[in-house]
């Protein structure tokens, strides 16, 4: 008895899932886009918050700072504009990936029924779709000046 | 009836701190996958539009309980991915699974409990 556990084999203890074999393409490159892209959102995702809520505060989201930050539409952008559209537009492809594929993983474990699962993801890629394509579209227009005040003003 | 047997079959997945940690990573992504959703959705709709509709959105995660519960799910995700990716990087840590869990705690604890006093004392300040 000079381990704890003798008896469970290594792969019945293992719950990280390992990298999938064989031919399945499609699952190794997930697998590998969620560790390479968990690993950029960690420091996107984490200085954002920190950004936000410790530089900017969570009480003035619809402030001024986003109009400086990110530019009005119509206007020429700036070099630091520039790189805030790139780090949100990287940030918000990196994230609604991610969340899909996970969000697959869980129906995919969950909903056994085929059809419920497949009615579940269309509406999930639908919803994704939307949010990524208003995300990058705020992104490349910049930010609507009237919209802004009044947003700010209300 | 079949899902709810299903849900409780894989909420007893395999047991103990591991499970636990591994049922935690999926309920914060999905409560994360949640929220970024809105959290676009209103922006866009103030931005755009100055929307009365996306002010209202923005009103419930600037509460402090929201505020809360988003900071648990994006430091707990965050570390626990960290850990996976680290422990597929290097298999054979596996032998200490149960350690790195705890560790992975122990830097939780004070990240967690700078973002909560953060937000208390904002909340507090009446800002």
């Amino acid at each position: 008895m000079t381990t704890l556990n003798a008896s469970a084999s290594p792969a019945a203890r293992r719950t990280v899932r390992p990298i999938p074999q064989g031919r399945n393409r499609f699952e190794r490159a997930m697998w590998l886009f969620m560790r390479f892209s968990g690993l950029a959102l960690l420091f996107l995702a984490l200085s954002h918050f920190g950004f936000q809520h410790i530089i900017v505060g969570t009480h003035r989201l619809t402030s001024e700072d986003t109009i400086v930050r990110w530019g009005l539409a119509g206007e020429s952008i700036t070099i630091s504009q520039l790189f805030w559209r790139l780090y949100y537009g990287v940030m918000v492809l990196l994230a609604m990936l991610h969340g899909l594929n996970g969000l697959r993983q869980v129906a995919y474990d969950y909903l056994k029924n085929k059809t419920v699962y497949n009615a579940f993801m269309a509406a999930a890629a639908v919803l994704i779709l939307a949010v990524t394509t208003m995300g990058v579209i705020a992104l490349i227009v910049g930010v609507n000046a009237s919209g802004a005040t009044a947003a700010i003003t209300r | 009836m079949q899902n709810l047997k299903v849900i409780a079959q894989g909420a007893r997945y395999r047991g103990g701190n591991p499970m636990w940690s591994w049922l935690l990573h999926r309920v914060t992504g999905v409560g994360m996958v949640l929220f970024v959703v809105a959290h676009i959705t209103a922006s866009f709709l103030t931005q755009r539009f100055g929307s009365g509709a996306g002010m209202a959105i923005n009103a419930v995660y600037e509460s402090p309980a929201f505020q809360l519960v988003m900071y648990f799910c994006v430091i707990y995700h965050a570390l626990n991915g960290l850990r996976v990716i680290i422990l597929d990087i290097r298999p054979s840590l596996m032998r200490f699974q149960r350690e790195t869990l705890w560790l992975q705690w122990l830097t939780f604890v004070p990240i967690y409990a700078l973002a909560v006093l953060l937000i208390l004392l904002r909340a507090a300040s009446g800002e």
